[in-house]
């Protein structure tokens, strides 16, 4: 049994948040139902017309939801009751909806509903409850009541392009840093900056220069061994993670994905190697460059577990000895639901690990993080509760037996450490990266 | 800048050997050649401790610990920011700048290159220095740096208010501003970006936020008086000083100019705006439908249409050609006045016109060499790498630069003869 399987609170609160508390007090009733009107009648049409016409309140896509599984089955938590209570109010009222409302509206949204879009695939008629709430976090955006963490994070994306306030000559020193480090171990080792015409342009996300450099490091690594003529963006335009994408910010969310593509673009590479994160590739892949009239993104975007794929499966990259101890592997929903990585992360977890021991359900069956779809970005005011809501997540693991879990997404792997510290798992949370780093021919 | 009119302009090639660099050195960094073709270098690795600059074969003397963003300016000097014990400067042709600094970066030069500008960070504190001059003023934060074609204005979006992490009530409030040439703009703003300087006009635009919905343009501190759900970089009219920038408006992006909608037509997206010569017209990339994009000339869009993307928007010298760069199902074409190129490729540059505006060309990949295409027609030969063309100022000859088996080669060509 888990820690606190027994001792877990159920009862359900509204979670006080600093920055929505301030911004509700700004809002009039005139003003709610402006936004909410002018966002449905300008934003929408006949996408949501048609998932809030066909649902017939089956309740399928309740056993979906981590969440809901998550709190014993409190119907709250049902993905049809999520949107019941958020974007269902304010189309029945017509806008007409009060400060308590909202409060709630906001914890479910940012809080309650990871975007996973587990759920979609069990709902009959195929609604995607991940866009719903969407447009309801773009609601909150425009009424100003985003969640303080969240917020401060898109801030940074606006003024920065990056989503951890790195600045410009902090983001360069970093690189050069890792690559002196690195040349510890491989002497000739280099991070080619700005090399117009190179193959591919490799991306990070922020934390990895701020808390998580050596990151950087094993990708320099992995990129100098397997012989890959890559660079990397000396200017903004080198994160490609997009908080912006989760607050409901589209404005700033296009302004970070067209300096994303043309970092790429400037630099006349081929394509764009991505680090292991999940949300990041939503955002480029899907929902920022659509936002800039790109169906798909104008230069190949390829997420690091397609990449080590490639390397691994073309012998660039040989192994020396896998890694021995048992492990089991996480399917972040942004490139498994998202993107159908399932079959290649497992041969790339295969060809690093003697023993994959897998989760039950997996692939693209697989539970939440319960983090990487802006949750846990929305910080510690909601950190207690989204333990709670992570106890399913945490079961799930904890029944694969094993003592080592492969996350391949940066957010995933910061809320399943939360996870594994809070239900006391006394599991190691690694990237690919890390155990390929380790096993890999140098 | 390089007067072209003095290069060696005769048809035929001169090469300089640089496989033995390789053995010479620990390693060779990325090749760079002068604006003239007349000289290679490279950053190499000396020693375990130091790294050169190597041009032509030759070293230069002074070596560093680091160099990085080595590159000819456009009058021909080696330039390189360099750093011995984490101290930080700029070298050109070998002999470096006095100041130093904790770091530098953004290197740009003035269209002649007798300027040369850096961002720098000094004690935790921000500004430019331009041709070995610091800004009098620091800031605790700075983006998007800029330096206009003369090299006479510097100008940088500066943090104006101390601000720490999670201060998102007084973000909103604002606190960054406008520094030109060390003199910060009075009051702040939400966000700020894309800062436009001009010569011949006492005009600074930038792209403004001034909460977080309501985007607009501030033209020498004073924003218009319209705001937008978004807006991208303006651009300043040579002749007039008007300045423009791509609108979001509630029926889709359109053009703005003085705080006017001076386009017609509605698109899924139009950045990238330019004024022709003689400031009468402007030609923009725009996406006129989800997923296509082409250029538009004073708000007539193209017919021929892109899947995936079109940039690089080049106006001829004399403004009566327009030319950008598309791709289709991962093939990249050039299209010139609204007319596709009758070949693809794998990977394509930006376009180069002549002087006289008569020819164009532009540097490309197609099966796995480098080549260049001139006025429609592939050169016959290809190479492990080539650089950008140019014209002669007659416009009768390109200029090519390759690199083929160890062999730096600098050709001369006829342009009749391509």
């Amino acid at each position: 049994m888990l820690k606190d399987a027994v001792e877990t609170k159920t009862t359900y609160e509204i979670i006080k948040d600093s920055a929505v508390e301030a911004g509700l007090t700004q809002l009039t009733p005139e003003r709610i139902q402006t936004v909410i009107l002018e966002t449905l009648e300008s934003e929408t049409g006949p996408r949501l017309k048609a998932y809030v016409n066909m649902c017939v309140h089956c309740g399928l896509c309740s056993e979906a939801c981590s969440y809901y599984l998550s709190n014993n089955k409190e119907p709250r938590f049902a993905p049809v009751a999520k949107v019941k209570n958020t974007i269902g109010e304010m189309i029945r009222k017509k806008g007409r909806v009060d400060n308590d409302f909202l409060r709630q509206a906001v914890q479910i949204a940012y809080t309650e509903c990871n975007l996973c879009k587990r759920c979609v695939m069990y709902c009959p008629f195929g609604i995607d409850v991940a866009y719903l709430m969407s447009i309801v976090r773009r609601i909150c955006h425009k009424l100003g009541i985003t969640p303080q963490y969240i917020q401060d994070t898109a801030h940074s994306h606006a003024a920065t392009m990056n989503q951890m306030w790195v600045k410009e000559d902090q983001w360069i020193d970093t690189l050069q840093w890792q690559e002196g480090d690195a040349r510890e171990e491989i002497p000739d080792l280099r991070i080619p900056l700005d090399k117009n015409g190179a193959d591919i342009m490799y991306s990070v996300i922020a934390p990895e220069p701020k808390f998580q450099a050596s990151l950087i490091y094993q990708a320099a690594v992995i990129m100098n061994t397997a012989g890959v003529d890559w660079t990397m963006p000396s200017a903004p335009g080198w994160d490609n993670s997009d908080m912006a994408m989760y607050t409901g910010d589209s404005e700033i969310m296009g302004r970070v994905k067209r300096a994303h593509f043309e970092a790429a673009m400037r630099l006349k590479v081929n394509r764009i190697v991505m680090g292991e994160c999940g949300h990041a590739f939503r955002s480029v892949y899907d929902v920022g460059n659509r936002w800039l009239s790109y169906k798909m993104p104008p230069v190949p975007v390829i997420h690091a577990i397609d990449f080590y794929y490639e390397l691994i499966s073309t012998g660039k990259i040989k192994i020396r000895e896998k890694f021995k101890e048992p492990v089991t592997l996480h399917d972040p929903c942004n490139v498994i639901r998202g993107r159908g990585l399932m079959e290649k992360s497992r041969y790339v977890v295969n060809a690093i690990c003697e023993n994959l021991v897998e989760m039950t359900p997996n692939r693209e069956h697989n539970f939440c993080c319960g983090a990487g779809g802006g949750v846990i970005n929305c910080g510690p005011p909601y950190k207690t509760r989204r333990m709670i809501n992570n106890k399913r997540k945490a079961e799930q693991i904890k029944e694969t037996g094993t003592k080592v879990l492969i996350s391949p997404c940066h957010n995933c792997h910061s809320g399943l450490e939360d996870i594994c510290h809070h239900y006391e798992l006394g599991m190691d949370v690694k990237f690919i990266s890390d155990i390929l780093y380790e096993v890999m021919e140098k | 800048m390089q007067d072209s009119k003095k290069w060696d302009w005769s048809v035929g090639e001169k090469t300089i050997q640089i496989n033995d660099w390789n053995k010479s050195y620990v390693w060779v960094e990325e090749y760079q050649t002068s604006p003239d073709g007349e000289k290679i270098g490279a950053i190499v690795r000396v020693d375990e401790e130091s790294s050169g600059i190597c041009i032509n074969g030759d070293l230069f003397e002074n070596t560093f610990e680091k160099i990085w963003n080595f590159r000819f300016s456009p009058n021909g000097s080696a330039t390189a920011l360099v750093a011995d014990m984490d101290e930080w400067t700029v070298s050109v042709d070998g002999m470096v700048w006095e100041n130093q600094f904790d770091y530098i970066w953004d290197m740009r030069f003035s269209q002649d290159g007798d300027v040369t500008a850096v961002a720098f960070q000094k004690d935790g504190k921000y500004g430019m220095a331009v041709n070995d001059t610091m800004w009098e003023n620091t800031f605790g934060n700075m983006t998007g740096m800029t330096l206009n074609r003369s090299g006479s204005k510097s100008a940088a979006v500066v943090q104006v208010v101390p601000f720490s992490e999670g201060e998102i009530s007084k973000f909103q409030k604002g606190i960054f501003s406008v520094c030109e040439n060390g003199e910060a703009w009075d009051g702040a703003f939400t966000n700020i970006w894309d800062i436009a300087l001009d010569d011949s006009n006492p005009v600074t635009a930038a792209t403004i936020r001034t909460d977080l919905y309501h985007y607009t343009i501030s033209v020498n501190n004073t924003p218009w008086s319209t705001t937008y759900s978004c807006v991208w970089e303006p651009a300043i009219n040579p002749k007039t000083g008007a300045v423009s920038a791509p609108v979001k408006t509630s029926s889709g992006w359109t053009l703005a100019e003085n705080n006017h909608l001076i386009w017609n037509r509605r698109y899924k997206q139009v950045w990238g705006h330019q004024y022709l010569p003689g400031g009468k017209n402007i030609a923009a990339i725009v996406s006129p439908q989800f997923g296509k994009w082409t250029a538009a000339v004073d708000d007539n869009a193209w017919t021929v249409l892109f899947n995936e993307y079109a940039g690089s928007l080049t106006i001829s010298p004399d403004g009566s050609h327009v030319a950008i760069i598309g791709q289709t199902d991962g093939k990249w074409f050039y299209a010139l006045d609204g007319k596709i190129s009758g070949m693809h490729f794998d990977r394509i540059w930006e376009p180069v016109f002549s002087a006289d505006s008569n020819h164009l060309a532009c540097k490309v990949e197609k099966n796995g060499g480098f080549s260049i295409v001139v006025d429609g027609k592939l050169f016959s030969e290809t190479f492990e790498a080539v650089w950008e063309p140019v014209f002669s100022p007659c416009g009768k000859f390109v200029l090519l630069k390759a690199l083929n088996g160890g062999v730096y080669l600098r050709k001369v060509i006829a342009v009749d003869q391509i």
